[in-house]
């Protein structure tokens, strides 16, 4: 519990500068993923 | 069994567990016991997360309710990336502020001592029958297909998980979720290999894909609106709350990120789990499609649980059922020359006969249904003791029967790992609640660091026999995965709903909240009871009970407190 780090903004991610980044990164690989299978299902 | 598959699942449980004993020997304290010293790195967070909501009823049942009902399960996934964003954006900042040891600590500091013993105490009761049924679950279902003693199962998966988790505590249980996911995932990838090679030898794997289509069994999206539909869009939504309960105030999810090494760890851990869950519970559902594609050319037997079928051969209901039987022989055999024709059909790329023999096939796959309801209804008119739900025994016997010695312990010591990292973190959830929220705050306040560990310890050892306890007396219900899940939503709402007032309604004081959360757990079990509503529903309904009963309280009871204030 040392590294105590209340921020949501911090640059301390290691790939993205800010979390908003990861959060939209989360959002759009879960839209990638059911709308290709849900296209490629309805396409059979 | 054959001797190869008691190797191989002797020795892997053994090794990852004994692995796990010998790495995390030797806590000092309370806070190395259940917080792990603050060391996990955000790939063991993601893991240990991951390894906690899914448990052997997952593994079990899933593919089960995939060949059954298709991929429609999925749905009750969609929303949880939401749920862990808004976790890592609200919970995991304010649990890392007040540095607590269990979700119900922070209800102190945000209200008073009765609101944490109440949330501790509903957590306690729902969390404590759950872990008895991750246990039993798997134990019936291998007992029954294995041919084990059902007592004997209980006792070994309850054995093993308390043993580590009582020498380890939280270390224990992360260092072997790490290792038994990592056989889970690896196993769950062989055998979808296996199986593509079993099924690819007459049709390609889109050619297959076709035949599951027009069977409708791969519909993942349902936008009807019908309250009645388990699993639609909108029930999706009914979900993020369960969600958002489980994750954020659920001590046996809690404790496996705030015992990361910081709050970026911690966050990254559950970005990794919102990224990884949906696809992985798609690779699982997807498992059980291939199950049916592969029992199209191999003859799927018309009731996946032998030993239920072997009652009904031996019974009074003997004759109608050998009736049905040869009634859903001939079916199989019209079905392999519909699927033919199909498949013909998209060859020759002949649209007219393409969309008469989807037709015909979804036609059949209809009766295919009406064959097994009718074997449902013939259990249980012999037996309503009997269990009729096949759905769970499925992908098991698909195991037990086609796949090659070896991969058969492998995939065993999966159901194992499976069931013992659920039950792991919920033993070590239900100690430190204990310990923590009831034992040290209000039984003995003032004990020796030694003390409390050697207290945390007993807690654990305490919570396995009772989980054990539990297991050995169960009876199994409708269907596993969904029964976890309705205990769940009977109590999460009101908890999430206590959480909501604490983070976001900062007028509302301790009383209101204390009687809101009361009132509304009393409504949700008569509205449970009354079955006019399906259950992820009461996820929602507990939540917003909580909010706005609390809300038209405080206009009485936080006044009165505010005035004697002056």
């Amino acid at each position: 519990m040392d590294n105590v780090d209340n921020s949501t903004t911090r640059d301390d991610s290691p790939v993205f500068k800010n979390w908003s980044s990861w959060y939209w990164l989360v959002v759009i690989v879960n839209l990638i993923v059911v709308t290709l299978i849900y296209l490629y299902f309805n396409s059979l | 069994m054959a001797l190869l598959d008691w190797i191989v699942l002797i020795s892997t449980v053994v090794l990852i567990v004994g692995y796990g004993i010998w790495k995390t020997r030797g806590s000092k304290d309370m806070e190395s016991y259940f917080l792990g010293g603050n060391e996990a790195k955000w790939w063991t967070v993601g893991l240990s997360v991951m390894a906690t909501q899914a448990s052997a009823i997952t593994f079990l049942s899933t593919p089960g309710q995939a060949y059954h009902d298709g991929m429609g399960f999925a749905q009750f996934y969609l929303m949880l990336p939401i749920a862990m964003i808004i976790i890592c954006v609200t919970f995991i900042p304010l649990y890392y502020r007040l540095k607590v040891y269990t979700a119900y600590e922070f209800l102190e500091k945000r209200f008073d001592l009765k609101t944490r013993s109440l949330t501790a105490a509903l957590f306690l009761i729902q969390r404590g029958i759950a872990c008895g049924i991750t246990i039993y679950a798997p134990a019936i279902i291998l007992s029954s297909v294995m041919h084990w003693d059902l007592k004997s199962t209980t006792i070994i998966i309850g054995f093993i998980s308390i043993l580590y988790t009582v020498l380890g505590g939280t270390k224990a249980v992360h260092v072997t979720h790490k290792h038994q996911m990592i056989v889970i995932l690896s196993s769950l990838v062989v055998i979808f290999f296996v199986l593509l090679n079993y099924i690819t030898d007459d049709y390609s794997l889109s050619e297959n894909l076709l035949i599951a289509k027009a069977s409708d069994k791969l519909e993942i999206i349902d936008f009807k609106w019908d309250m009645n539909e388990r699993y639609n869009i909108w029930s999706s939504i009914a979900a993020l709350f369960l969600f958002l309960s489980y994750f954020g105030t659920d001590q046996s999810q809690v404790q496996r990120y705030i015992s990361g090494r910081s709050i970026k760890e911690s966050r990254l851990g559950l970005i990794m789990n919102g990224i990884m869950k949906l696809p992985l519970q798609f690779f699982i559902l997807f498992l059980g499609i291939l199950v049916f594609l592969f029992y199209q050319t191999h003859k799927a037997p018309i009731f996946f649980n032998d030993q239920v079928k072997e009652k009904l051969e031996q019974s009074i209901v003997a004759e109608e059922f050998n009736d049905l039987k040869s009634d859903y022989n001939l079916l199989v055999e019209t079905k392999l020359n519909a699927h033919q024709n199909l498949i013909i059909a998209k060859r020759e790329d002949n649209s007219q006969n393409l969309l008469k023999y989807k037709q015909e096939v979804f036609t059949l796959n209809l009766q295919e249904r009406q064959f097994r309801s009718d074997v449902k209804d013939l259990v249980n008119q012999l037996d309503q003791g009997l269990e009729s739900n096949d759905k769970d025994y499925v992908f098991i016997s698909f195991i037990l029967k086609h796949l090659p010695n070896g991969l058969i312990g492998l995939l065993l010591a999966v159901v194992f790992f499976a069931a013992m990292s659920s039950t792991s973190s919920e033993l070590n959830a239900l100690a430190s609640t204990t310990t923590v929220d009831i034992y040290k705050r209000s039984v003995y306040k003032n004990g020796t660091e030694e003390h409390y560990l050697k207290a945390s310890k007993l807690w654990t050892l305490f919570w396995g026999l009772v989980a054990v306890s539990i297991a050995t007396f169960g009876k199994l219900l409708e269907n596993l995965i969904q029964f976890v899940n309705i205990i769940g939503s009977v109590f999460y709402g009101s908890i999430l709903g206590i959480f909501l007032v604490a983070f976001y309604l900062k007028k509302i004081g301790a009383n209101s909240t204390f009687f809101a959360g009361i009132l509304t757990q009393i409504a949700v079990i008569i509205i449970y009871k009354m079955d006019i509503i399906p259950y992820l529903w009461l996820n929602v309904i507990g939540a917003f009970g909580v909010i706005l009963v609390a809300q038209g309280l405080s206009f009485f009871l936080d006044r009165k407190v505010l005035m004697a204030k002056r």
